[in-house]
């Protein structure tokens, strides 16, 4: 027998934004996702709907929302793991568009530009033989590559609500560029620490962990989080002693 | 109404059309990104799962690969339809191009003595897929972003493109809609790329994303003037798991996993003798669909599918190298690979069709107007796209229409110049009217009936298996689509953010590709790659070694279908090589 889904759906637009909820039943079917959920509603009950999805496996994190007040992907969600009654809101902290859609782009690109967020080169481009790196960092690298930008993190995130914190995404991205040697450029470097080191980064933390439990794609955040502070302390400690014994 | 005016306009935020805009911004020049999307690493290129070919001899067992290999498995892969000069000049780039990528840096896995790594692939006689776990493609848009940031690219995200904006048969710019407060604008430019993308949403079943309605090639074809190059030949991947019909990669099948039926058989090795479980994809989609029409299906996940062993390649293996597919079939279906078989099914997965370029990535048909990526038939796939040719394909014509385009633009001199405001405020005008009258519209048909009624036809009868009585059928069945589709009206009345007015401006558009797919379908009477005709099993090189060229001239009901000769350089037309049994 499947089951009937009462689903609440936060109505938010328009001039005046005006918020309300529209309550809609829908027939559970099997293996059906809230991406898929929300599909059915508006192709069958109410056409102005609005809602993003693109890849529908996980792998853009365009999709994020508040399921029951838990932030989630809609396409990796299962209606079958939830009860019968679905809240669906717009994700919190980010500045909402229309219904379930918020605008991540600008948070994500402020935070890029601020971190310089590409690998700086300084050597010359050798198209015959590419860099050695060791197996083993690729990996780690890939890791946290492996981050979509979903923004969960962010909004399941207390601390970075008010403070100026970029986020357990924004730290692992600043550590992915610290760690890979081909970023050469030592100015690039110490401002990736400097941020790292500041209420910005890694101190703007306040290790509630939220961020690690929702994290769709799985990534250890909290552990990641250690590594980076692990990383970034011990080369400003090597930075203090060559200091200290100059001085000398 | 806004104009904005930049030498060179990139619609499409996808690794092809990043990658464009990248090489031209090195000079100087003033390009722009327009996407559907709101950032552009979620553009569908981050799903490309197993890796990019490029003969770089990494491994102990392609030590003895060059470009030439890789020539001959891509025209063999194609059914000898690709154009073989655009062949060689991507596989002599591909090196390349992708040390340029991990110079830039990507995160590819590495061998142990800390070279790019690669792994095996279907249809490829050496291990030549260089690759990030299955992850490939997302890294490769992480990358392409990270350049764009760097370079400071202007990207115009949530617009959806409308129409080009025609001064003769010259393009001098695009209209789109922006998504947020339904405004309608012209970006003018020297040249317009199109690069958003293939049309997979043609089918009922596909791994595409949401956004692949192949809107570039749509605008392309309303022109009139520009050809849609083979349109039969749509891919099917094998190994898509149902019911949501999400990719396990061909890496699967390349690091040693295979396929099984119901009974326990590999039985790829029955349909295939020389390449088994990594045949071509057209090969073994047809292979698959046999068994489970021979009964040897398994009931199961909302369909017949059969079944992928992986956990033969033991936990490690799958954890690390396979990780993604690890992640997605315990999340997404349920499944713990590592312990049992996953399930799997062909479906529709990449179009090998598109707007018909030269060998500069220009169309036919309209000066200044190119097409890269899927977006395009380049004509380096054929009838048939080999796995890791497409990330190969996106940032080769990225680099090659890149330079040509800063060629041109360097002896002409930058922006601006004859720039005509008249004919873009035209165009925004016809435009607005459209969309007007959709949304005055009462009592029109249900653009979502329309819209999966299309879809379904398409699958039907076009799809693996095909044959003349259903492909006419299927004609019959889309014209009348195609009425009904000019004669939409929408429930939302808003101009703004509104997903029925972005699905009904797009519909009629998508069937008219529906035609173009339908009507070269029941022409080509052989079976080559991936189009398969039970009526004619047999590949017929005296009559078909030639191009489709389908246009659509503006007001008729059905598409033109043109042909050209194929260009054969260095390989004659053979045999593939799969031993497959016809």
């Amino acid at each position: 027998m499947s089951r009937k889904l009462i689903v609440k759906i936060k109505r938010i637009g328009g001039q005046i934004r005006k918020e309300y909820f529209d309550d809609f039943f829908v027939d559970e079917q099997k293996g059906m996702s809230v991406l898929a959920l929300l599909d059915e509603i508006q192709a069958s009950r109410d056409s102005s709907i609005y809602y993003e999805g693109q890849c529908g496996c996980a792998n853009c994190g365009i999709c994020a929302i508040k399921i029951n007040g838990r932030p989630k992907l809609a396409c990796k969600t299962q209606t079958s793991d939830l009860p019968y009654e679905i809240v669906l809101e717009p994700l919190d902290f980010f500045p909402i568009i229309k219904d379930l859609v918020v605008d991540k782009s600008e948070f994500f690109n402020r935070f890029e530009q601020k971190i310089e967020a590409w690998v700086h080169r300084q050597k010359e481009f050798n198209p015959e033989k590419e860099d050695l790196i060791v197996s083993e960092l690729a990996d780690t690298l890939y890791e946290n590559e492996r981050c979509v930008k979903c923004g969960i993190c962010v909004s399941a995130c207390a601390a970075a609500s008010f403070g100026k914190f970029i986020g357990a995404s924004g730290c692992i991205a600043a550590h992915r560029f610290l760690q890979d040697p081909r970023n050469e450029d030592s100015r690039a470097r110490e401002k990736l620490i400097d941020i790292l080191f500041s209420d910005e980064g890694l101190w703007g933390c306040h290790a509630i962990e939220a961020c690690e439990n929702f994290c769709p794609k799985e990534i250890s955040l909290s552990r990641q989080l250690a590594l980076a502070r692990k990383e970034t302390l011990k080369i400003l400690l090597k930075e203090w002693l060559a200091r200290f014994w100059r001085r000398k | 109404m806004k104009i904005y005016k930049f030498d060179s306009v990139i619609v499409g935020g996808g690794l092809a059309g990043v990658r464009a805009a990248v090489e031209i911004v090195s000079k100087g020049y003033k390009v722009c990104l327009l996407t559907l999307l709101d950032k552009l690493i979620r553009s569908h290129s981050n799903a490309a799962q197993g890796g990019i070919q490029a003969s770089l001899a990494n491994t102990i067992e392609s030590v003895k690969d060059n470009w030439r290999a890789h020539f001959d498995d891509t025209v063999k892969g194609s059914d000898w339809l690709a154009d073989q000069d655009i062949v060689e000049g991507v596989v002599r780039l591909a090196p390349f191009l992708v040390r340029q990528l991990d110079y830039w840096g990507a995160v590819f896995s590495r061998t142990d003595n800390g070279l790019i790594n690669q792994r095996q692939f279907g249809g490829t006689t050496h291990p030549r897929c260089a690759f990030a776990s299955d992850g490939t493609g997302h890294i490769l848009m992480n990358l392409i972003e990270s350049r764009a940031a760097f370079l400071k690219i202007p990207v115009f995200s949530r617009r959806q493109t409308l129409s080009l904006i025609l001064d003769g048969n010259k393009v001098i710019g695009v209209t789109a809609l922006n998504l947020i407060n339904g405004d309608i604008e012209a970006f003018l430019g020297n040249t317009v790329i199109l690069a958003t993308g293939g049309a997979g949403l043609l089918y009922k079943d596909t791994t595409n994303a949401r956004t692949c309605f192949g809107d570039g090639m749509a605008i392309a074809l309303e022109t009139g003037l520009i050809p849609l190059g083979n349109p039969e030949f749509v891919q099917f991947h094998p190994t898509p798991m149902p019911p949501p019909n999400i990719l396990a990669t061909e890496g699967c099948r390349g690091d040693g996993g295979v396929l099984l039926n119901s009974e326990g058989k590999e039985f790829m090795w029955d349909y295939s003798p020389t390449k088994g479980n990594l045949a071509s994809r057209d090969v073994v989609s047809r292979a698959m669909m046999r068994e489970i029409a021979a009964e040897r299906g398994v009931d199961g996940f909302g369909t017949k599918h059969l079944w992928l062993d992986i956990k033969r390649l033991g936990y490690e293996h799958v954890i690390t190298k396979l990780r993604d597919v690890y992640f997605l079939c315990r999340n997404f279906i349920g499944v713990d690979p590592t312990k049992e078989y996953i399930p799997v099914r062909p479906a529709q997965h990449y179009t090998m069709f598109g707007v018909k370029t030269d060998k500069y990535c220009e169309s036919y048909g309209v000066q200044g107007l190119y097409a890269i990526g899927e977006c395009a038939c380049w004509d380096m796939h054929g009838a048939n796209r080999l796995g890791g040719n497409s990330l190969l394909e996106t940032i080769a014509a990225g680099y090659i229409a890149g330079q040509v385009i800063l060629g041109n633009l360097d002896k002409k001199g930058a922006a601006g110049v004859g720039f005509s405001d008249i004919l873009a405020k035209e165009e925004i005008g016809r435009q607005e009217s459209r969309i007007k009258k959709i949304l005055d519209k009462k009592g029109g048909e249900n653009v979502y009936s329309v819209f999966f009624e299309m879809r379904e036809i398409v699958a039907r009868k076009a799809g693996i298996f095909r044959n003349g009585q259903d492909a006419e059928l299927g004609i019959a069945a889309l014209k009348t689509i195609f009425e009904r589709s000019a004669n939409v009206a929408v429930n939302c009345k808003i101009m703004g953010p509104n997903l029925e007015l972005q699905l009904a401006l797009r519909l009629s558009g998508m069937v008219k590709i529906a035609l173009c797919v339908m009507k070269s379908a029941f022409l080509r009477t052989e079976s080559r790659g991936s189009h398969w005709r039970d009526d004619y099993p047999q590949r017929d090189d005296k009559n078909w070694l030639k191009r489709t060229l389908a246009y659509f001239p503006i007001d008729a009901s059905e598409p033109k279908i043109n042909y050209e000769p194929i260009k054969i350089t260095l390989l004659p037309p053979g045999d593939r090589g799969y031993g497959e049994k016809k």
